[in-house]
């Protein structure tokens, strides 16, 4: 069935609908007389783009927008926008657009059917709100609950009946917070309830409050916010109840442990004053004072009189202490701050002493001062006990401290020496002076004398030993094989410390490093000993060809006798000759001394001694001289060449010159290694030497001591001279008329 | 008029005793002399005859620097052997040194008389002939 024009129009324009069309170039050439009534405005201003003018501005770019492209596309669409309204209010309308096509499926615009929504909107908006505002809610629960892991929230009506639940305190209890709504604060309070709800009331009085409450051994603090209303009422309030136990137990331990503390401190101090605490009273409303005996004899009153007043006391103290008591006692008096003080006091003798003094007030229950009270005690022994020991404590320090820069500053090794005990005490410095190592090593008395040189070591035992038995004073020097294998010169001191029956406690001494300066010393001895040297070689050996000259020229000026004056003549030959010969020894001997730098050559003393031998082989084959050699020790020296060839010749041809006249020469030499060093000997039987008179003078120039005609006394000079230069030594062992052995020591090889 | 019967000199310096002996000769005062090489000569002489005063002198002229035994050492000997000698000798120091050390060692010698540095004038040897007697 269908319906007639005329019906269909009918029902058009008395439907609530409001209805317009648009031809199929989208404008508008129809409204709806529906339409016209709402807009209140004529068919022919609404044709075309006239509608536009009803639209609200802020919607028609987007309506404009969406019929454009759905035109396009001959689509259907659906907008709401608002429409002004024939009495000027804008009403939201749901416009349904659809493309008009007829019978024959040709497209011939649009048409929009309009209905007036904005009832049903303003209900949707509600809806919207009312949701978002929930969901806010729930977030602003949310983060409360996050920043309050311990608590319960809830939101109170005016009812006292929970509105609202939520809080991590409800889980950490075993609790839904779900269980609670619509439930009564009174019911859920119980015996509590009152105490609740008046603290609940003076939030809904419109007061932010905090209380706490202790519930089965929880404790709560509970923080209220009162909700305004738009009225500015206060409709329900918000609580956020926090489990503060934990921290209200450490508080308490906390507190415990210092009273405990304070306690212990209290009775300690109180027991440690107790045996000769004195204590006073003094009562502000009679002015009355009371003494403890023992304040009587502290102070030095008599017991049997009463108190001497205040100002009495004066005379007790020293003017600093008084002033400081006084200050004290009115600050007491005036504001109950106690105090306690040592103070200096001078007994009836005159002697000085040291009061403890403790003073507080005593208050009445209306907190008013009404009278001060006071222990004191004599504290001098304690104190000057105290004060002597941090002067001893301080002088020892200083002490120590002066010791350490001596001795660093004098390379002194410092030592104590338990006698008793016998055990050892050495700085750094003697573990350096020993060369022993401070962490593996335990100094002793033994450990001590493996370093000491072997030819020092009987003498400075001995040394100690009459130190400790108090024969003399320990005051010696000895010498010391370092591990590094230097020899050190030590110059040592020491003390000896005795108990009260002269035994021998302890023993404190310091040893100095004295190689250096007797290096030193040695070094000036030998340079002073060469200076003497030269002095009496000038002296004696030039000068004495000198006047024999001078007088030989006198001689031949005053002489008339021409034989006589040929002979004086003819002797000033050999007197020149004579002193030729001293100043060239001089002069080489000069020479010697001068070649410090002379080089080291590496010499082998079989060939060495070789060569020295050929020189002499006229005179070995002439004395039938048996020479036998030992170099196997050390074969090798080195040395400079001109001064072995020196040492071999001169020792040798000694041998060969001082032989006995009763036997062939037997000459022996040989060579000994020593540690570094290398020892040469040259044994004969000759003659031999009475070192009696020889003495040190054997090897100075010009000495002699034999009465023979080829002795010069200039060859062990020389070599003397030339091995001082090097830094060995050289020495003589000899017994007249059985023979004689030279040794020389060629060091560090 | 004072004389010495009998004078030693000790030294080595054949130049020098020759010279010494020259000069002594013209002093009339000095009745004999003999020359010894060295200390050891002549303290060995004076041990030979301690008892002897005939043959032990009456002045000594000592050298110092002397082979085998010199002046130095037979001043050693000489002042241990000294309380026994029959006769009172006078030493003198006659060296070429003129170092001070062997003047100040001369010295503490209480037997040497005079240091005397070579040569000796002859008013020198006339002054210590006129010593001896006192």
């Amino acid at each position: 069935m269908s319906l007639a024009l005329e019906d269909l129009s009918a029902i058009v324009e008395n439907s609530p609908v409001l209805i317009w069309k648009a031809n199929k170039e989208g404008s508008a050439e129809y409204f709806s007389e529906s339409w016209l009534q709402f807009t209140g405005r004529s068919h022919d201003l609404e044709l075309g783009n006239g509608w536009r003018e009803g639209i609200h501005p802020g919607d028609l770019p987007r309506c404009t927008e969406a019929y454009e492209k759905h035109f396009q596309q001959r689509s259907s669409f659906e907008i709401q926008y608002r429409l002004k309204r024939h009495d000027g209010i804008y009403r939201w309308i749901l416009d349904k657009v659809k493309p008009h096509i007829d019978q024959s499926g040709q497209f011939k615009g649009y048409i929009g059917y309009c209905f007036d929504v904005t009832d049903n909107r303003r209900a949707e908006e509600e809806t919207l709100k009312a949701k978002e505002l929930a969901e806010s809610n729930e977030r602003l629960a949310e983060r409360i609950a996050e920043n309050f892991p311990n608590s319960y929230i809830s939101v109170i009506e005016d009812d006292f009946t929970i509105g609202f639940t939520s809080g991590q305190e409800f889980t950490n209890q075993g609790l839904n917070p779900q269980d609670f709504i619509g439930l009564n604060v009174k019911d859920v309070f119980g015996e509590l309830a009152n105490k609740v709800v008046s603290e609940y009331n003076k939030s809904f009085a419109g007061k932010e409050n905090r209380f706490e409450l202790e519930i089965n051994n929880q404790f709560q603090l509970y923080r209220t916010v009162p909700f305004f209303n738009d009225q500015g009422k206060v409709t329900k309030i918000l609580v956020v109840s926090e489990n503060i136990t934990a921290a209200r137990q450490h508080e308490r331990e906390l507190q415990n442990a210092k009273e405990s503390a304070e306690q212990t401190a209290k009775e300690l101090k109180e027991a440690q004053k107790v045996a000769s605490l004195a204590s006073w009273h003094l009562d502000i409303a009679t002015d009355q004072v009371i003494w403890s005996e023992e304040l009587y004899k502290m102070y030095g009153f008599d017991p049997s009189l009463p108190p001497p007043p205040y100002t009495e006391q004066k005379k007790i103290f020293t003017p600093e202490s008084w002033e400081t008591l006084s200050r004290e006692l009115a600050k007491t008096q005036e504001e109950g701050i106690p105090y306690e003080l040592e103070l200096n006091f001078v007994r009836e003798d005159k002697s000085k002493g040291w009061m403890w003094v403790k003073g507080e007030a005593v208050f009445d229950e209306n907190e008013v001062i009404v009278g001060l009270r006071g222990v004191a005690q004599d504290i001098t022994e304690r104190k000057n006990l105290a004060i002597a020991l941090q002067h001893s404590k301080r002088v020892s320090e200083e002490n120590e401290k002066r010791l350490l820069v001596a001795s660093n500053s004098a390379h002194l090794g410092i030592w104590e020496w338990d006698v008793q005990e016998d055990s050892l005490i050495w700085d750094n410095r003697m573990y350096e002076l020993y060369g022993y190592n401070i962490e593996k090593d335990t100094p002793s008395f033994k450990l001590w004398a493996a370093r000491i040189h072997p030819e020092d070591k009987e003498q400075a035992i001995k040394d100690v030993n009459d130190a400790l038995e108090g024969v003399r004073e320990f005051d010696t020097s000895f010498r010391v094989i370092h591990r590094n294998g230097k020899e050190l010169h030590i110059s040592g001191h020491a003390s000896v410390l005795r108990d009260s029956k002269g035994k021998p406690t302890r023993m404190i001494g310091v040893n100095r490093d004295v190689t250096e300066s007797r290096s030193k010393e040695r070094t000036l001895e030998n340079q002073n000993k060469q200076l003497i040297d030269f002095s009496n070689i000038i002296a004696h050996n030039l000068r004495a060809p000198l006047v024999n000259i001078q007088l030989l020229v006198d001689y031949i000026e005053q002489c008339d006798d021409a034989e006589k004056r040929n002979m004086f003549i003819g002797k000033q030959r050999s007197v020149l000759n004579h002193l030729n010969e001293v100043f060239n020894e001089l002069m080489e001997s000069i020479q010697i001394r001068q070649d410090k730098e002379i080089p080291s050559d590496k010499i082998v003393l079989k060939d060495q001694l070789d060569r020295t031998l050929k020189g002499l082989e006229s005179q070995i084959n002439e004395y039938e001289a048996q020479i036998n050699v030992d170099f196997d020790s050390a074969p090798i020296i080195h040395y400079p060449t001109k001064y072995i060839d020196s040492i071999l010749s001169n020792t040798v041809s000694n041998s060969l010159k001082y032989r006995s006249p009763e036997r062939s020469p037997v000459i022996n030499i040989k060579t000994k290694k020593v540690n570094d060093d290398v020892i040469l000997s040259i044994s004969d039987n000759g003659l031999g030497i009475d070192m009696s008179l020889a003495k040190k003078h054997i090897f100075k120039i010009r000495k002699v001591f034999h009465d023979h005609p080829d002795a010069k006394g200039f060859g062990l000079f020389l070599i003397k001279t030339q091995i001082d230069t090097m830094g060995g030594d050289i020495w003589v062992e000899s017994t007249p008329g059985q023979g004689s052995t030279f040794y020389v020591k060629f060091i560090n090889q | 008029m004072s004389k010495i019967d009998k004078l030693f000199l000790i030294d080595d310096d054949e130049i020098f005793t020759m010279l010494f002996s020259l000069s002594l000769k013209k002093n009339k005062s000095i009745k004999s002399m003999e020359v010894f090489e060295n200390g050891k000569e002549a303290i060995n002489h004076i041990e030979d005859h301690a008892n002897n005063g005939a043959m032990l002198p009456d002045v000594i002229f000592l050298d110092l620097n002397m082979p085998i035994m010199d002046g130095w050492q037979f001043l050693d000997r000489y002042e241990s052997i000294l309380p026994k000698l029959a006769k009172r000798i006078d030493v003198y120091v006659l060296s070429s040194s003129i170092f001070p050390e062997d003047v100040d060692r001369a010295k503490s010698f209480n037997s040497v008389i005079e240091y005397l540095i070579k040569p000796i004038a002859n008013e020198k040897l006339v002054e210590i002939v006129a010593n001896h007697e006192k």
